[in-house]
């Protein structure tokens, strides 16, 4: 793969789903596509160019190209810090606000992977006890319809629950063959969809909502895929609703939009 | 909003409000407006600051907010702004430094802000006045000035902050030192020895070794590898690398003959570094295991392989080794993981004949029958390598292997069936016998095909146009992409235009690809037909993109001026596949009145046909097509300008270097400036 065709293709595959790759990782790429070369019958990096900018099954070959490339690796309470500020602050204050129609509760958690994180977000909600279940709805998005359907499964490894307090893995989880499974009634508040975080129309598909949880997602986007899905963050949010990002990431020179808030055991951002 | 409005707004408690207030700033130039701005630029909340330092760098004369900005330095009160008031004049840029260089002189705000400030903004200017600043009496100001001649990135610096390496204080000394480093600058190493010894500019002076592109340092940076400070021991790292880099590869072999020889704890300390949080130094440290070639390191380096961010460049060191890896790696396949087998498995073919040991070729025939499809396929892949380069060791296991692996999946099946077709090309006979045997039918006919596709014989034509004809459009397919590869002759034409009717789409174009392949002219008027699709009067015609696509290039390559008549009219097309193919044609078959027709490509919508348009006039001899070529160089796309500069390559005229060098002035792209150069080297 040469120079230029590297760009060429990281360009189409930047476009369409706006993950980037440095020009260091040319290796990477190189491997990972290269089967695709022998698979599709082609002979060259050029030809698969093509093929991705042309050929009317492009679209399925860019799914495969997700499959690939997107790095999944997560497990369940990531971050614990953070997730205490949701379990403490957040849910309380969100639980707090006068609604029509009593206390309900609407969570995105984009790029889910294989959903251990919107499962996570489930099990604090019912452990907090501030709202009922039938008012909770829980949005797992990602490109890959690989980990979506793991997560539609929702069973999983030991590594998966290294973070996992024991009572957790008790109450919430049921052994199955290959691991452990979720349990029905933190299922039922998850859906999951396959949505593309820079494709308007897809994220379109999904309510208003209290919280967004994006974690350790952004960081494999350009500058401007970010700013892209950090302003469909912000249009998705309710006013006061949160954004919570990965511990080394932030808004900085992305959005003045947000306001930094600072909670007790975390800093978050607050549409205003 | 009103000024008062506003100036009360940014007064409230509310954030939002005050941010809100911004925005209601008038953008008509009052310099009040502009005050406020400058205020706001020190409010608590950092998204008011950052909105305010955008609205004032924005103002639409930057003189005037400079000197704004360059009051505000001088606030005592309110730090917040004078740090954003630097960021701002950053901001700003040239217009700021006139006012800046005089503030300096004038001494009446903080003139180490103002030093930041100029840093930033890094004019060319400001070097005297800064250079100056470096025997200033306040060793606070002297240390400013040499950081900010480090951003400022201009050589004429380096004599001054080479002369600050004597000044009296170690801060002075430890900002010059870092400013060098940053310029890259080559300072003697008679002068940065002494500096060695002092704890607080050894890390700095190490890296200087690097620029300093003397071999007599190596003792010094080879013995700092085992240093106990982490940032001694990755100074060393990074500059053994650069100097690596920057010296004769007579020099170049005596740092690895060093790092060969260098003592256990040097390479102690290379390996801890491979665990660096900083990808460069991983890497960094793994080019200099590679040159050091000491087989107790290919563990550490075989981990390694795990990251993706350093993969290349540990395969590499690995590689470096050349036959002494075979053994030890061989070794630790066993005990790895899948992923990494498939890395060993792969790197495996570049270590020269070793790779074609007999056990080694054993292991990578058992490996093809691995569970894990990504080894099993990485072994396919490294068998056909070896045995394409240097041949396989006698004995039926690596191709028998090779034949089991064909009913395997998808990626481990092509791998195998790619393997056998470059292995054949020397062992022909072995792996003709276990085709012949088997036959094309059944689940591995497509593999099949394609070994012989890549190691047939004239003689096998007739297998594959038997597998032409059968029931399995996957099989016909193959069949078709084998018979390009195999030479024509009558028989194999008529089937293969025949093929152009069948019912699937991939057969259809792979017919195509064949018959252009084999250089078919008899196919030139089928060919035709089914490139002009549904435009063409008469008939039913092939509409399919993918197939039109293919018969256009196929005709471009039989080389028939008959075809010119399809590929002006499909040269502008709106579909930028077939415009694309028809315009690379065009400049190969094309005549001089078709000039018009590939100007007109250079302003298609799609950057490929632009591209092909390009290519094409580059080959063309006339002013017009040149100037034309020109001015793509000015495209906004960087792979047009790319392509526009490989076209002008093979032009001798004046005003193409003219226009080759003007663009090289201001072309920021890398790959867009490598090929400028090239061009204009391979001019003379």
């Amino acid at each position: 793969m040469s120079m230029e065709e590297f760009r060429l293709i990281r360009d189409l595959i930047n476009a369409y789903c706006g993950i980037f790759f440095a020009d260091d990782l040319k290796f990477v790429v190189h491997r990972r596509l290269a089967p695709r070369l022998a698979a599709l019958c082609l002979e060259t990096f050029a030809d698969y160019h093509r093929h991705l900018r042309y050929d009317p099954g492009r679209r399925a070959e860019y799914e495969e190209i997700v499959e690939r490339v997107t790095t999944n690796e997560t497990y369940f309470f990531r971050e614990a810090y953070q997730l205490d500020a949701f379990r403490d602050e957040i849910l309380p204050e969100i639980a707090a606000r006068p609604r029509p129609g009593g206390r309900r509760l609407t969570v995105w958690s984009a790029g889910c992977a294989s959903g251990e994180e919107a499962y996570t977000v489930a099990i604090l909600v019912l452990e907090s006890g501030l709202f009922q279940p039938a008012q909770v709805h829980i949005f797992g998005n990602d490109i890959s319809r690989r980990v979506l359907q793991l997560a539609r499964k929702g069973i999983y490894g030991r590594a998966s629950f290294r973070q996992t307090d024991e009572r957790y893995l008790r109450r919430y989880f049921r052994e199955a063959p290959g691991g452990y499974q979720v349990r029905d009634e933190v299922r039922a508040m998850v859906s999951f969809g396959q949505i593309n975080l820079i494709d308007l129309d897809g994220v379109a598909l999904l309510p208003e909502v209290d919280v967004i949880f994006c974690r350790n997602v952004l960081i494999y986007f350009d500058a401007e895929s970010r700013k892209r899905a950090v302003g469909t963050f912000h249009s998705k949010l309710v006013h006061g609703g949160y954004l919570l990002l990965g511990h080394s990431e932030s808004l900085m020179n992305l959005s003045t939009a947000f306001e930094l808030c600072h909670l007790k055991n975390d800093l978050v951002y607050r549409k205003p | 909003m009103e000024l008062d409005e506003v100036r009360r707004a940014l007064q409230s408690d509310d954030e939002e409000a005050r941010h809100a207030a911004l925005a209601g700033v008038p953008a008509d130039g009052a310099l009040e407006a502009l005050q406020l701005l400058v205020e706001a630029m020190g409010d608590e909340s950092w998204r008011v600051r950052k909105e305010a330092v955008s609205r004032v760098t924005a103002w639409p004369r930057p003189e005037e907010a400079a000197a704004g900005l360059i009051v505000a330095l001088g606030e005592d009160s309110n730090i917040a702004r004078r740090n954003a008031a630097v960021e701002a004049l950053g901001l700003v840029g040239r217009p700021a430094v006139p006012l800046l260089l005089d503030a300096l002189q004038v001494g009446v705000v903080s003139r180490k802000l103002v030093i930041d400030a100029l840093g930033v903004i890094g004019d060319a200017r400001a070097v005297g006045p800064l250079s100056a600043a470096l025997r200033d009496a306040d060793a606070n100001l002297r240390a400013a000035a040499a950081e900010a001649l480090g951003h400022l990135g201009r050589r004429e610096a380096v004599p001054a902050l080479q002369a600050a390496l004597a000044a009296g204080d170690l801060l002075t000394r430890l900002a010059a030192l870092e400013a060098l480093n940053r310029l890259g600058a080559s300072v003697p190493y008679h002068i940065l020895a002494p500096l060695l010894g002092e704890p607080v500019l050894r890390r700095a002076a190490l890296e200087a070794l690097g620029f300093a592109g003397d071999a007599g340092a190596l003792p010094d940076m080879i013995a700092a590898l085992a240093d106990r400070s982490r940032g001694a021991r990755e100074a060393a790292v990074t500059a053994l690398q650069a100097l690596h880099a920057m010296v004769s590869s007579e020099v170049s072999a005596l740092i690895e003959d060093h790092l060969h020889a260098a003592p256990a704890a040097a390479l102690d300390g290379l390996c801890a570094t491979l665990a660096s949080d900083s990808r460069a130094l991983r890497r960094s440290a793994a080019a200099l295991l590679g040159w050091a070639r000491r087989a107790e390191t290919l563990p550490a380096l075989c981990q390694l392989l795990r990251d993706e961010g350093t993969q290349d460049v540990a395969a590499d060191a690995m590689v470096a080794f050349g036959e002494r890896a075979a053994e030890p790696l061989q070794a630790l396949c066993p005990e790895l993981d899948p992923d990494l087998r498939a890395l060993i498995f792969e790197l495996l073919p570049r270590l020269g004949t070793a790779a074609a040991a007999p056990q080694l070729c054993e292991l990578l025939a058992r490996a093809t029958a691995d569970d894990e499809p990504e080894p099993a396929a990485a072994a396919a892949r490294a068998l056909g390598l070896i045995g394409q380069a240097v041949g396989l060791p006698r004995g039926p296991g690596p191709v028998a292997g090779l034949f089991q692996a064909l009913g395997r999946e998808g990626q481990v099946a092509s791998a195998a069936a790619a393997a056998l077709g470059a292995i054949g090309a020397r062992a022909y006979d072995e792996v003709h016998t276990l085709v012949a045997a088997h036959g094309l039918g059944g689940p591995i006919g497509p593999y099949l095909c394609r070994v012989l596709g890549a190691c047939g014989r004239a003689e096998d034509r007739r297998l594959l146009l038997g597998a032409l004809r059968d029931e399995s459009a996957v099989l016909r397919r193959a069949a078709a992409d084998a018979l390009s590869g195999l030479g024509g002759e009558p028989a194999v034409t008529e089937a293969l235009v025949f093929a152009l009717s069948d019912e699937s789409i991939s057969v259809r174009a792979a017919a195509a690809r064949a018959l252009g392949a084999l250089g078919a002219a008899a196919a030139a008027p089928a060919l035709a037909a089914v490139a002009l699709g549904s435009s063409h009067e008469g008939g039913d015609r092939d509409d399919e993109p993918p197939v039109r696509a293919a018969a256009l290039r196929a005709l471009g390559l039989i080389g028939d001026p008959a075809a010119l008549p399809a590929l002006r009219a499909l040269a502008t097309n709106a579909d930028g596949a077939l415009a694309s193919i028809a315009l690379e044609m065009l400049g190969r078959l094309g005549t001089a009145d078709d000039e018009p027709v590939l100007h007109a490509g250079l302003r298609h919508d799609d950057t490929e046909a632009v591209k092909a348009a390009a290519r094409a006039l580059g080959t063309r001899a006339s002013a017009t097509a040149r100037a034309a070529v020109c001015e793509a160089l000015g495209h906004p796309r960087w792979d047009v300008r790319r392509a526009a500069a490989e076209a002008l390559a093979s032009s001798t005229d004046a005003a193409s270097r003219a226009a080759l060098r003007a663009r090289l002035e201001v072309e920021a792209d890398e790959l867009v400036r490598q090929a400028i150069t090239q061009a204009l080297a391979q001019r003379g």
